[in-house]
This record gives structure tokens, C-alpha cells and sequence, in this order.
């Protein structure tokens, strides 16, 4: 039976890299993580305006994913410059009855040292170790996982830097996390000629931007929307499925997070700074997260701010189709998972239902993603008794959603630069958003003394605040001189300095001179 | 935002193995144990009729010899896999699989051995009555079944009740072959009905634990499900048990007709039949080591690993499997040691008392060293079982068998000083690499657990 699975996950797989179109060479080739083209969101639509734009380059698509059926279909029509796409599956359970194997104990003595490194603030992967060949010869992907040796090296990591934890965990934890690095190496090893690497992420992304931009010599463009890093974080701490274990023999409570936790963070922390140490240009979207960028350690020198930018011509006639006066509809575009803070966002919809009796609030975005948080966010309206004022629409197209709102909300525990929100100012609705990311940026101004002056294009409040987000929603909502001014500091902010076609610019400059 | 959700399953799925082994391990020694039961009864029936008619001993004693080790070794292929698939039956809570497939292995091995056995007895009993040669194809039916349902008798762990059974029908058929045991006919017909009653109270037993809607169940048959290792380790080892007899039985230096076409060895059954007596009390020492504390060094060792111990203490519990092995081998040799010497020095007495030519008296000695040695063998084996090496175990017995029809072979081809020799060697062989191998094992189980399973 399990052999059965495996062969229809492959069919599947074969079915879905069927359509994709393939080339021998590319410009550029964007490295997506569990985004672009499977997963909607911020990141995919920031690819997909990025390729559509710049028709004059060749871009290529390395996806790389978890395990098949945590995708379902495309969820893109490919632009005619978008000549390659690969897709790619890090944690794909094969049913292996293995052999025992003896691996060369010359060859681990360069992964001790790399996990040396990881431990440093410096941390290097081996001369040895970037080039593929490494991990076609001297320890394959076999000898990791199956050989005495690697038995041994195990041992010797525990017995040196975890000796009094559960050695399951530890063993898991480092098997799996240094697992992709064969995959990842077998992907770069398998790249069509490329002449710039452009990762939208650290992680496993930027770690194959890395080897493949040191051991081909290809320059390479990072671009952060969020902080990987801190991401990671915020999922370990909500993590489930690092079981930890307390040691048998220490039923004592250790600190918050647990040592797999420490060393996953620290892993993704380690594999930032080697992707910020080759990259060529490390772009974020706005400042401040230039200046964490930073303080984890990136090349001031290096940094870049390039922000994102929206299709003015296409938005700013959705503003005028608004009927009026202002709908009382506050809507929230975010697919519905744990980080965009759903439950808050139902929790302040019930609190200013009190004022506004007829509000509602609607949902945009694909729901299938946590389907267990999901599910709980329905129960949540059930139990506030709220079917009738919160819709979950999933996907739209925001074209028809933008005119019959009358407020955009985003209530995420964590953002990058959250394109929606030019969106929505260019389509002439003001913003009600938690305090994350560029969002009190965008909605304040910061870039200059002209941007400031412009004036609230809404209004910021802490995280995870629904009174403070209710309380807004109905002022805005209640008062039409207040929602008009914020209006036009929206349209004026975007459209002096969020376009579309500055964005563009903006890269096609940057590609031009790297190559 | 960017990032996999990498929720990584848990990698170390509930080894099954762990648990199933327990219930296994006990029933694989069991089962290698059924020989020596059967012998015994052999022996003390025997004894009994060797004063009244000497001729008619020696037919119902190779009557059963005959009819034990072929159905043996029929089931030796299968009992073992089987075994193994009710222990997993029983583990992924599926008790209600067992009685069918019980019956289902009943049916399919009585219908196998039917084709093999029926015209192989109309030819080596051509000159015997038929009433003789229904019976002896009852005998052997019959014990295949109880082969068979020992199988998962020894899973109830009724150790108690079964062994009362056994004890109270055996001594039963004993006592009647005594009183009435006129003829050959009469006495294989009480030994055949007392092995029937045997039989049926073993499968109630079994129907009382395992109730089941269902009827019969083939499933144990299909591909996927069988064992291979497993079988060919028990078929090697029941035939390597009976090859040096068989070869004295048919070698024309050593070899007489007793019945029809079937042979005996007046100068080799009797001893050996008599050693394997002497590793009774090491068999049931040897069972109690693996239940009371290997079994629970093995718990350990496996809990360490799955519930998180360090691998400072995963290594003790692993120490503590070994110490344990370690122990009960060394006790086997004492105890035996002892038992043997005391043995050997009332050899004499003994036979007389049982009215055994002095003559049988050193080839008696050298198979009970080699019976010693076939039960640490057997005890190795069994670990190895435990640990689920299913190739090992499968190579030594082929090794073993292979060694003894060599050698045995070797030592008539040398005269009869060196008669026995070639079991007792070629024990000491399989048993000195089984050792290697089990230490081996040991060394390289961490290292298994985590990589290769």
C-alpha cells in the first residue's frame, strides 16, 4: 500500500511538471520557498509583478516545497518571459529499506567543520564543501543517512554540544535539518545556465541561491520581504510538531524554548548570515528592515531599500466606482493562517459591531492552508454569533472586492512590506493595521518630509489590540471627513512613491548592472 | 510569507518492532523446543514397551521418529513466519486475524503435507496394513496441527495450563499403551487419539482468547506477508536437527530396515535420543532468563531510545542487554557443566538401571556435550530472533545444517570412535560464530536503530 502512495505522489508530481515549461538558460532565476507559483500571497504576487514587468529578461523558477500534497494546482497563468520552472520537494518520504554503509571518514571531517561553524558568529561552509561535487562524492546523500560513519559523527556532535538532552530529538533534529542540504545540492547541480540568482528569502532558498552562486561564480540577489529569521521564530513557538522530550533523568522544566527549538533558530540564523555574506545585493523593502538586516549581521554596504510598488492606472479607477456613502464593509486580505491574526481581526469585528450594528467584515484569502486554524476562526464567528456581519470569501479578485470596501484591515502578528495596503490606497481606501513591518510607514509616512506631510492614510495600533482596531473601525467608518482625508494622503503617498513602474525601474537598473 | 511549513512527521515511527519481538522471541524458543518434547515422549514410550516386545518398541519408537521429524520439518518453513505474522497481527490490536488465520495455516499445511506425505507412506510401508499406514498418516496430521497450535499456545501465555496438558495426556498415553498396548495398531491408535484431545483442548485455547466472526483467513499466504528469512531459518534448522540421524539411518555401515523402508541406527538413536534428556533443565532455565530479565533489559533499552533518554543511558540499557546474554550463557554452561559431570560419573548406574548396553556409554558422553552445546546454539538463536536478525539467524542454520550433514558423514566415513563427533563440531562451530554474530549485533544496534529503521 505504501508503495502504491509513493507511485501516485510521483504521478502527480510528473502531472504538475508537465505543463511547466522548461529552458537550457535563464537570466534570471528567482529561488521561491512554499511561495510563487503554488501559494498566493504577498511574495508570489511581488514574483509575478516582477516577471510580468521586466519583459525583456528570460526568468527561470526553482520552487522548493515540503512534500507534494501540501500544494495543490498552479495558481498563476505564467508570463511568456517566465522560460523555466522546476519544482522541487525537500521532505518527500520514500519508504527505504536501507543498507548498512560504511561513508569516508575523511569527508565528515568537513561537515564537523561546517557545524562547527554554524556555532560561530562567522560561519563558513568548507572550501571542499561548495562545490557540489562534495555531496555527489564524498558523502552522499546515502552516507548521511545511512552509513556508520555518519553513526559516528552523530555521536560525537551529541556527546560535544547536547550530551544531557534526549538523544532522539537530537538526532532527529539534526538529521533532518541537514538533510535538504543533498537535495538543494543535487537541484544546484542540475540548474540550467543562469546568470543571476535572485532569492526572495534566506532559508533552504537562500541557502541554494548560495551554493549555487559559489560554486558556479553566479552573482546573487537577495531580496528579504520578511526576516526569515524572526519568522522562524514565530513558528517554532507555536510549533507542535517538535515533540520534545525532557530528559528521563532531568524531569526539570528547562527554559521556554527547548533546545530543538534553540537549534533549528539557530540553524536558519546561520544559514541568513552565509547568504548575506554572498550575496551581492541584500534588497529589503523598507527601512527598517534595511536596519535589521543589519543587526543580524549583513554588509551595510550592500543593503538596498527597493519598496513595492502598485499598477496605478489599473487601481485608481476601482476608487471611483465606490458607491457612497462609505460601504460599512472593513475587509481583510491575508489567506487565513495563524501569522495575519484572523481571531483577532473576528474578536474586533464582534466589539464595534455594538456601534455599528450592520458592519461586517469580510475575509480574502485562500483557506486552506492551516485548515485546522481555519476551522477554528469559523467556530470563533459561530460562538460570537457573527455568521451574518464575517464572510470568508476566500480567493477573489481584489478588483471586485476594493470598490465595495470601505476600510482595509490587516491585523498580522508579522509582515514584510504588505503590498494590499498600496493596493488599497490606490484604489482609494485607507488602512486600519497592526504595528508590523513598513505598515505605520505606509500608513504615516517616513520617507521624507513630503511623505510625512501627506498626512494618516488610516491608523496603526499594537498587535493583537481588536478594541483599539474596532475603535478605528468605527471612526473611519463614522466619519466621512476623516475617511476622505486619509484617502487622498493614500493616493498621494502611493502614487508619488509606490508605483508600479518605479519598482521596476528599480530592478531592471539593478539587473542591468550586475550583469 | 516565504518558508516551508517543513512540518516534519514524526520520524521515528512507533516501532512496531519493539513490542512485536517480546511476544515473538518467547515463542520462537518455544518453537524450537517442540523436538525436544516430542522426543522425551518418544523415549519414555519406548522404554515402557522395550521390556514387553523389543521388535515393536523399535517400530512405534521410528513410527514416531518419523512421523515427528517429517511433519517438523513441514512446519519448520512455516512456523516461524507465522509466528511472527500473529505476533504482528496481535500488536496492531488485530486480535480477532488470529484464530482465522490459524485455521487458515491449519488447512493449507495439512493439505500440502496430505500431497507429500500420503504416497510417501504407501511406498515405505508397502508391506504394512493399511490400518498401520492410516494411522501413521494420522500421527503425522496430527502433530503437524499441534506444531502449529503451539504456535500461538505459547502467545497466551497459559505456560501453566498448557503445560498441564501436556503432562496429564502424555502420562495418560503412557499409562494406557502400558495396559493395553498389545499391538503396534492399538498403540499408535491411543498415542494418535491422546494427540487429538491434545490438539483440540490447544485450539480451544486458542478460540477462548481470540474470538473471531471470521472463519479462515489465507491472508498469512499472500507475498507480502511472508516472512522468507524467517522461514528458511526454521526450515534449515529442523532439517540441520535431523540430518545426522537421518544420515546414520540410511548410511549402509550404520543403517538397519526397521519397518518397511525405514531406517534406524541401533549404535546412534539411543544415545542421542537420551542426551537431548539432559537439556531439560537448561531449556527451562534458559526461558526463564529471556523472560524475567532479557525481555525487560530490552523494554529498557527500547524506551530509552523512543522516550527520550540520553545516549549515555541508551548505551547502559544496551550494556545491560549484553550483560544479561552474557549471564544466562555462562549459567547455561555451569548448570549444564554440572549436570553433565554428575551424568557422566553415574553413566554406568543409569544404564544399567534403564538396561542399556555400557557399550552406547561414549557416544552418549560426546552427544550430550554437542545436546549442550545445540542449547546455547538454540538460546543465541533465539536472542538474535529477538533482535529481528532474520538473515543471520537464516545463514547459521543453513550453516548448521551443512556442517552437520558434513561432518556426521565425515565421522562414519572415520569409524565408529568418532561416531557423534560430527554434531558435537559442528554445534561447536555455529555456535562459536553465532556468538561472534550476536556480539556484533550488540555493537552495531544503536547505530541500526536510528539509521536503519
Amino acid at each position: 500500500m505504501e508503495n502504491n502512495a509513493y507511485i501516485s505522489t510521483m504521478d502527480e508530481i510528473q502531472m504538475k511538471n508537465y505543463k511547466l515549461p522548461k529552458s537550457k538558460s535563464v537570466d534570471i532565476m528567482i529561488i521561491t520557498e512554499g511561495t510563487y507559483p503554488y501559494i498566493r500571497g504577498g511574495v508570489s504576487s511581488w514574483i509575478h509583478q516582477l516577471i510580468s514587468g521586466l519583459k525583456e529578461f528570460k526568468f527561470g523558477i526553482v520552487f522548493i516545497g515540503s512534500c507534494a500534497e501540501d500544494y495543490e494546482g498552479l495558481k498563476y497563468d505564467f508570463p511568456p518571459n517566465l522560460v523555466h520552472i522546476e519544482v522541487h520537494y525537500l521532505f518527500d518520504e520514500k519508504k527505504h529499506y536501507p543498507k548498512k554503509r560504511k561513508g569516508d571518514k575523511k569527508a565528515f571531517i568537513e561537515l564537523r567543520e561546517f557545524m562547527d561553524s554554524l556555532k560561530s558568529d562567522n560561519p563558513k561552509l568548507p572550501k571542499k564543501m561548495q562545490h557540489i561535487d562534495f555531496f555527489k562524492k564524498n558523502i552522499t546523500q546515502k552516507d548521511f543517512l545511512y552509513s556508520k560513519e555518519s553513526w559516528h559523527f552523530m555521536k560525537e556532535m551529541y556527546e560535544k554540544n547536547s550530551f544531557d538532552t534526549p538523544f532522539i530529538d537530537y538526532f532527529w533534529t539534526i538529521r533532518n535539518m541537514h538533510m535538504p542540504l543533498w537535495k538543494l545540492a543535487n537541484i544546484v547541480k542540475n540548474l540550467p545556465k543562469t546568470k543571476i540568482l535572485h532569492s526572495p528569502s534566506t532559508g533552504y532558498a537562500g541557502f541554494t541561491a548560495f551554493l549555487a552562486s559559489s560554486s558556479n561564480q553566479t552573482p546573487f540577489i537577495l531580496t528579504e520581504h520578511g526576516i526569515y529569521t524572526r519568522e522562524r521564530k514565530i513558528d517554532m513557538l507555536s510549533a507542535k510538531w517538535i515533540s520534545y522530550q525532557e530528559p528521563i533523568l532531568l524531569r526539570e522544566k528547562l527554559e521556554e524554548m527547548n533546545h530543538v527549538k534553540r537549534i533549528w533558530v539557530n540553524f536558519f540564523e546561520k544559514l541568513s548570515l552565509m547568504s548575506y555574506a554572498q550575496a551581492t545585493n541584500i534588497i529589503s523593502l523598507f527601512q527598517g528592515a534595511k536596519e535589521i538586516q543589519i543587526a543580524y549581521g549583513a554588509d551595510k554596504n550592500k543593503t538596498i531599500v527597493i519598496p513595492n510598488g502598485v499598477d496605478m492606472e489599473r487601481l485608481y479607477p476601482l476608487a471611483k466606482k465606490r458607491a457612497m456613502p462609505i460601504p460599512k464593509v472593513v475587509t481583510l486580505i491575508g489567506r487565513v493562517v495563524s501569522i495575519k491574526d484572523i481571531k483577532t481581526f473576528i474578536r474586533a469585528i464582534a466589539i464595534a459591531k455594538k456601534t455599528i450594528s450592520e458592519i461586517e467584515g469580510w475575509v480574502v484569502g485562500d483557506m486552506d492552508e492551516e485548515p485546522m486554524y481555519a476551522k477554528e476562526c469559523f467556530d470563533l464567528v459561530k460562538s460570537f454569533d457573527l455568521e451574518k456581519n464575517i464572510s470568508f470569501l476566500g480567493f477573489q479578485n481584489i478588483d471586485d472586492i476594493l470598490p465595495k470596501s470601505g476600510l482595509l484591515t490587516l491585523t498580522s502578528i508579522s509582515e514584510g512590506m504588505p503590498l494590499v495596503i498600496l493596493e488599497g490606497f490606490a484604489a482609494g481606501l485607507p488602512c486600519i493595521s497592526t504595528d508590523v513591518g513598513s505598515c505605520s510607514d505606509l500608513i504615516y509616512g517616513s520617507l521624507d518630509q513630503d511623505d510625512i506631510s501627506f498626512g494618516n492614510a488610516g491608523e496603526v495600533v499594537p498587535i493583537a489590540d481588536a478594541g483599539k482596531l474596532a475603535k478605528n473601525y468605527v471612526k473611519y467608518l463614522n466619519d466621512a471627513d476623516l475617511w476622505e482625508s486619509a484617502q487622498l494622503s493614500g493616493l498621494k503617498r502611493v502614487k508619488t512613491y509606490y508605483q508600479q513602474h518605479q519598482f521596476l525601474q528599480r530592478y531592471r537598473l539593478l539587473y542591468e548592472k550586475v550583469l | 510569507m516565504a518558508g516551508i511549513g517543513f512540518e516534519l512527521r514524526k520520524m521515528l515511527k512507533e516501532d512496531s518492532i519493539a513490542s512485536t519481538m517480546r511476544s515473538f522471541g518467547y515463542a520462537a524458543f518455544l518453537s524450537t523446543g517442540p523436538w525436544v518434547s516430542s522426543i522425551i515422549a518418544i523415549l519414555i514410550i519406548s522404554f515402557f514397551t522395550f521390556s514387553l516386545d523389543k521388535a515393536m518398541s523399535y517400530q512405534l519408537l521410528f513410527t514416531y521418529a518419523y512421523a515427528f521429524s517429517s511433519s517438523i520439518m513441514l512446519t519448520g518453513f512455516i512456523q516461524l513466519p507465522f509466528t511472527r505474522y500473529i505476533a504482528d497481527k496481535i500488536y496492531d490490536k488485530r486480535e480477532d486475524l488470529v484464530l482465522p488465520s490459524y485455521f487458515g495455516a491449519l488447512v493449507a499445511t495439512i493439505l500440502l503435507g496430505l500431497i507429500l506425505i500420503v504416497p510417501l507412506s504407501f511406498y515405505v510401508f508397502e508391506d504394512q496394513s493399511l490400518l498401520f499406514i492410516i494411522l501413521a498418516i494420522g500421527i503425522f496430521m496430527v502433530m503437524t496441527s499441534i506444531w502449529l497450535a503451539n504456535v500461538i499456545a505459547s502467545s497466551l501465555k497459559y505456560y501453566k495450563e498448557i503445560f498441564i496438558a501436556y503432562f496429564t495426556i502424555y502420562s495418560t498415553i503412557v499409562l494406557l499403551s502400558y495396559l493395553f498396548g498389545k499391538s503396534v495398531e492399538i498403540n499408535i491408535a491411543i498415542f494418535l487419539i491422546g494427540n487429538l484431545i491434545l490438539f483440540i483442548v490447544l485450539t480451544s485455547f486458542i478460540a477462548k482468547n481470540y474470538p473471531s466472526d471470521k472463519l479462515i483467513s489465507f491472508d498469512f499466504f499472500k507475498f507480502k506477508n511472508f516472512y522468507w528469512f524467517l522461514g528458511f531459518s526454521g526450515l534449515f534448522y529442523s532439517m540441520a536437527v535431523w540430518v545426522d540421524k537421518f544420515i546414520f539411518w540410511y548410511h549402509p555401515d550404520t543403517g538397519t530396515e526397521i519397518l518397511g523402508k525405514l531406517h534406524g541406527s541401533v549404535v546412534y538413536d539411543m544415545p542421542i535420543f537420551m542426551a537431548y534428556l539432559t537439556i531439560v533443565p537448561g531449556m527451562a532455565l534458559f526461558f526463564f532468563r529471556l523472560e524475567a530479565y532479557f525481555s525487560k533489559q530490552y523494554d529498557l533499552f527500547y524506551d530509552a531510545v523512543k522516550e527520550g533518554g540520553t545516549l549515555n543511558l541508551i548505551s547502559k540499557y544496551r550494556n545491560g542487554m549484553i550483560d544479561v546474554v552474557r549471564q544466562a550463557v555462562r549459567e547455561l554452561f555451569i548448570v549444564q557443566t554440572i549436570i553433565n559431570i554428575l551424568i557422566y560419573i553415574y553413566t554406568p548406574n543409569i544404564f544399567e538401571f534403564l538396561n542399556i548396553p555400557q557399550l552406547y556409554s561414549t557416544l552418549f558422553h560426546i552427544d550430550m556435550v554437542g545436546a549442550q552445546l545445540q542449547l546455547v546454539f538454540m538460546s543465541v538463536l533465539s536472542i538474535l530472533f529477538y533482535l529481528d536478525k532474520r538473515r543471520i539467524t537464516m545463514w547459521l542454520s543453513l550453516l548448521f545444517l551443512v556442517l552437520n550433514a558434513a561432518l556426521t558423514y565425515l565421522s562414519i566415513i572415520l569409524g565408529p570412535y568418532f561416531f557423534g563427533y560430527g554434531y558435537a563440531v559442528s554445534l561447536l562451530i555455529v555456535f562459536i560464530i553465532s556468538l561472534y554474530m550476536l556480539r556484533k549485533t550488540f555493537e552495531e544496534i544503536e547505530y541500526e536503530t536510528f539509521l536503519l529503521r
